[in-house]
Order: C-alpha cells, then sequence, then structure tokens
C-alpha cells in the first residue's frame, strides 16, 4: 500500500506540475509578436470589455491567443508532425 | 469551455483543483459551484441565467415535493407537475420550438416565422438531471436537498454539466454532503481524464477528419461509403466516451463517483445489449422516467409495444430536434420488438462472430440516419451503401480521391476500430494480473499518460476547435 501511495503522489505532482509548468512558462515568457517558421503574425491578447465577453469574441480569442504564446509551441508543433 | 482547450487544460484545471483542494472542506461545493458557472459562463455568457432559473426552479421545486409530501396523491401529483414544467418548459422552448413550428407549418401549409433560438449547451443533460431529482424526492427515494449551494453543485458540477453522464441526485447525494479526498482517486482520476482526453483529441476529431474529407469526394462507391459510416460510428464513439471517461475522471479527482456512461457498445451482440452498453445513464433514465411509469413491459403486448416506441421516438428526439432522430429512435425501438419476440432467440443459435457483425451492422446504418439530417441524402446513401442508385461514372469519379484519403487514414480507422472491440483493455488487465505485472504498469502507464497528454497538447496547438458532437443535445 505505501508503495502505491508514493506511486500516486508521483502521478499526481508529475501531472500538475506539467500544466502549471506550462501555464506558468506561457505566461512568464515574453510573447514574440512574428513566427518565423509559420510566416504570420501571432494573434495579441484580446480586449476585455463587456461587449466581447458577451459575443463570446473574448474567449475564442483568448484560446487563440494561448495557442500562439504556449510555451514551446515550436516543439509541439513538430510533435504533431511526426505523428 | 471545452475540455480539449488550452484553457480548460493549462489554466481553469490546475487552478480549479488547487483552490478546490486547499480550500477547507466546508467551502468546496461553493467552490464547485463557482467554478461550474464560470466554466458554464465561458461557452454561454448569456444563457448561463437561464441555467441559473433551472437550479432555482428545481431546488425550490424540490422543496414544494417534499413539503406536500402527506398530502393527498392528487395534490402530490400536480405540485411534481408544476415543479417538473418549469425546467421542462425551457427545454421545450429552447430546443423543439422551431421543430414545433417547422413541422406545424409543413402539415398545415402555414407560414409561422421561425424563433431561431440558439440551442443552450448542455441543456438537455442538466434539464434530465433536475427532473431525476424532483421525480426522487416525490417517490420519497432521495432526501431533499435544504442547501441551495449543494443544488447548484449538482445540477452545474462542470465534469459532467455539458455532455454527461446523466447523474441521479440519490447516486451523489452523500458525496455532496461528505467525501474524502484521497491520492488513489485522484491518481485514477487522472489517468482516466487523460484516457479520455486521448480518445477525444486523437481518435475521435481525427476520424471527423476523414468523414469530412470523404463527404467532398464526389460519386463513391459501396466499399468507400461502408468505411465512412463505419468510421463516423466510430468517431460518435469515441467523441461521447471519451468525454465520459473525462467526465468521471475529473469526477474522482473531484470526490465524486459517477455512474460509467459506456461499455464497449460495439462488443454487443444484439441491439439490446447495445442499448446496454450504449449511453447507459441515458437509457436509465429513459427506463425509470418513462417507460416503467407507463407500465413498462409488464402490460398487455400492445401497451408493451406503444410503450417502446414512446420511449424511443423520445429518445431519438432527445438527440436532436428533427426528424431524422425520431427516425433514428423507432428504428431502434422495432428492432428491439423484434429482438424481444423471436430475433433474439434465433441469433443465439447463430455462430458469435455473426451475431457481432449482425448488431454492428445495424448500429453503422443506424448512424447514417443520425449524421444525414436530410432524408433524401440519408436514402441514397443508404441505397447506395447496398449497390443501388450508383452510377459506374459515379463509382469511378471519386476513386482516386478516395482512396487516396482511405490510405491516409485507414490505419487510424483499424486502429480505432480494435480499440473500440475492448480487446486492448483485455489484454491489458490480463498483463496486470500476472506477477510482474503491478510493476510493469507503474513503469508503462505514467510514460504513457505523459506522451499522450504531451501529443495531445501538440494537436490541440495546429488545429481549429473541435467541438464535441454531443453538444448538440
Amino acid at each position: 500500500m505505501q508503495k502505491n501511495k508514493k506511486y500516486n503522489q508521483f502521478l499526481i505532482a508529475g501531472f500538475f506540475t506539467l500544466l502549471t509548468g506550462f501555464a506558468m512558462l506561457s505566461v512568464l515568457l515574453p510573447d514574440k509578436e512574428l513566427s518565423k517558421t509559420e510566416r504570420r503574425h501571432y494573434a495579441a491578447m484580446p480586449e476585455l470589455s463587456f461587449e466581447t465577453v458577451a459575443d463570446k469574441s473574448f474567449m475564442s480569442d483568448l484560446e487563440t491567443y494561448l495557442l500562439d504564446h504556449f510555451a514551446g509551441r515550436e516543439f509541439f508543433r513538430v510533435l504533431k508532425t511526426e505523428t | 469551455m471545452l475540455f480539449s482547450s488550452i484553457t480548460f487544460l493549462y489554466y481553469f484545471l490546475p487552478i480549479t483543483m488547487g483552490l478546490y483542494v486547499v480550500a477547507p472542506k466546508r467551502w468546496r461545493n461553493a467552490i464547485l459551484f463557482l467554478a461550474s458557472f464560470l466554466f458554464y459562463f465561458w461557452g454561454e455568457p448569456t444563457y448561463c441565467l437561464l441555467m441559473l432559473v433551472s437550479i432555482l426552479a428545481g431546488y425550490l421545486g424540490g422543496l414544494a415535493v417534499w413539503r406536500t409530501q402527506n398530502l393527498k396523491e392528487e395534490i402530490r401529483r400536480l405540485v411534481l407537475f408544476i415543479a417538473v414544467a418549469i425546467p421542462l418548459s425551457f427545454l421545450v422552448v429552447f430546443k423543439y420550438m422551431d421543430f414545433g413550428i417547422s413541422s406545424l407549418n409543413l402539415v398545415l401549409g402555414t407560414k409561422i416565422p421561425l424563433v431561431k433560438l440558439a440551442l443552450p449547451i448542455g441543456i438537455s443533460f442538466y434539464t434530465f438531471q433536475i427532473i431525476s431529482y424532483l421525480a426522487d424526492v416525490y417517490r420519497k427515494e432521495t432526501p431533499v436537498e435544504k442547501n441551495i449551494i449543494n443544488m447548484g453543485a449538482y445540477v452545474a458540477m462542470f465534469p459532467q454539466l455539458i455532455a454527461g453522464p446523466i447523474v441521479r441526485f440519490s447516486s451523489i447525494q452523500r458525496e455532496l454532503k461528505e467525501r474524502t479526498l484521497s491520492t488513489d482517486q485522484m491518481a485514477k482520476g487522472i489517468g482516466r481524464f487523460v484516457t479520455g482526453l486521448a480518445k477525444k483529441v486523437l481518435l475521435a476529431d481525427l476520424l471527423g477528419e476523414f468523414v469530412l474529407a470523404m463527404d467532398g469526394v464526389s460519386g463513391s462507391n459501396t466499399l468507400f461509403l461502408w468505411i465512412v459510416a463505419l468510421a463516423y460510428a466510430l468517431q460518435i464513439y469515441f467523441d461521447f466516451a471519451g468525454y465520459s471517461d473525462m467526465a468521471i475522471g475529473l469526477g474522482l479527482m473531484l470526490g465524486f463517483h459517477f455512474p460509467e456512461n459506456f461499455d464497449y457498445p460495439y462488443r454487443a451482440k444484439s441491439i439490446t445489449e447495445f442499448w446496454r452498453r450504449w449511453h447507459m445513464t441515458l437509457g436509465g433514465w429513459f427506463r425509470d422516467y418513462v417507460y416503467i411509469p407507463l407500465g413498462g413491459s409488464r402490460v398487455s403486448v400492445s401497451k408493451w409495444i406503444r410503450n417502446v416506441f414512446v420511449v424511443w421516438a423520445l429518445s431519438g428526439l432527445w438527440h436532436g430536434a428533427s426528424w431524422n432522430f425520431v427516425v433514428w429512435g423507432l428504428y431502434f425501438g422495432v428492432i428491439l420488438v423484434l429482438e424481444k419476440l423471436f430475433l433474439k432467440k434465433w441469433l443465439e443459435k447463430l455462430p458469435a462472430l455473426l451475431q457481432h457483425l449482425y448488431a454492428i451492422v445495424l448500429v453503422v446504418i443506424s448512424f447514417v440516419i443520425f449524421r444525414l439530417e436530410n432524408f433524401t441524402e440519408a436514402g441514397s446513401y443508404l441505397a447506395g451503401m447496398f449497390g443501388f442508385g450508383l452510377t459506374a461514372a459515379e463509382e469511378g469519379a471519386g476513386m482516386s480521391l478516395g482512396s487516396y484519403q482511405i490510405r491516409n487514414y485507414g490505419f487510424l480507422i483499424v486502429v480505432a476500430f480494435v480499440i473500440a472491440t475492448g480487446i486492448p483493455k483485455q489484454l491489458w488487465d490480463r498483463i496486470k494480473e500476472q506477477k510482474w505485472g503491478a510493476v510493469f504498469e507503474k513503469a508503462v502507464t505514467p510514460v504513457v499518460y505523459l506522451i499522450l497528454l504531451l501529443v495531445v497538447t501538440g494537436f490541440l496547438i495546429q488545429s481549429s476547435v473541435h467541438p464535441f458532437l454531443y453538444f448538440r443535445f
């Protein structure tokens, strides 16, 4: 049982460290404006206002922003192409 | 908010879980309710008010039903009727209004304009949960909930809010009041969640890409039509079962045990068995709140057949406000009646392989009706599957593009099919029983979860948004 507990703790810590780690890195690393490999501008942080929330554009633009500025974006792009 | 989004996975989930775990026990339901509200608000900033009103109606309705429990039966029924009518009327108005109007226009030749209301996400699921709660209080099968925060947490709980499983109040009522978080449950929940996420993003979404690509292929042949129909049947399974896995996993992480929703439905040897394995919580809901109150099967044969058809027409309609869903439901109603009358006995004499084939072919056909809302389209598709109505020119035209897509996605379809049979799961369980199995499992699973999570993230980053199919219901 003791062993199981250690294993579970390891799994839980790993899972949340991974999630928060990527989230924090994404927030802390400076935003790039231009992508050389994708040849386009990255999305800017959407403006938070009553209108943008009410028409849901804030939510979808925020997702695009988070995707564009996700830490290790290049790595993940390669990972997807490989699989 | 979508489970398969960066916003949910990397921000909402760790923050919510962090707050939830750190907070004192008595605050947890409030945190859960607020987080769930934010989760719903993200997808429905206006309709979230509708959900709040439904919760309030369910809460007050439950109290009213409970307060009147010692009065005369007629009064109790009336109170229940009024309590159910409020949330149910929202479902009817926001989901079925235009369907009703256009059907009326079609039959009477009138031209009543459509109201064009967008469907509030998850309304079919949370309304059914509220109704089950009210009915259970009425039947004295569950205690009344006097705390509105608990009621709100029950209805709005974000893991199952928008696509099930449909959780009975009685099954989690104890856990709403008192539950423990354990590393064991948390670890299990994480595993279940990651598995479900992978089913959704790596199987269902990719199968969806294939189905979409093949829709663009002009002209077709019988084989292609079968492959696409099978791919769609697999897509909807992994989409929905993946969602259920994620919901059950998140539930475990939060300390709740939700009911199972899928049990390898494509292993079924008959349609009766298929429906015992597919969307089990919906089947259970219709059994307990429609079929049995109507008399179930303990009535004359004609009444029993009526009961079956009522349940299946409603169950079809629950899946979408369109006639093809009614036909889809009744299609199953007919097969189920036939199976119970004689077909099942015949089938059981056949070799197992033929029984499996029988079930899967009928299910694949059903999902053609399910997918194509237009009857003409569905009709010609089905005719094509049996070799009718395809001209030689048509068969030739799509060949090269179609074969190209099938070559691209063929491996995926085979893998998805093999997983859906449940055989890999059985092998895995066999391995775990071995002496070295436990050690092997501990060495392998974290690596598998890690890889799945990274690959899923890669797919999310590279692709556009894929909503869940069951969000339409």
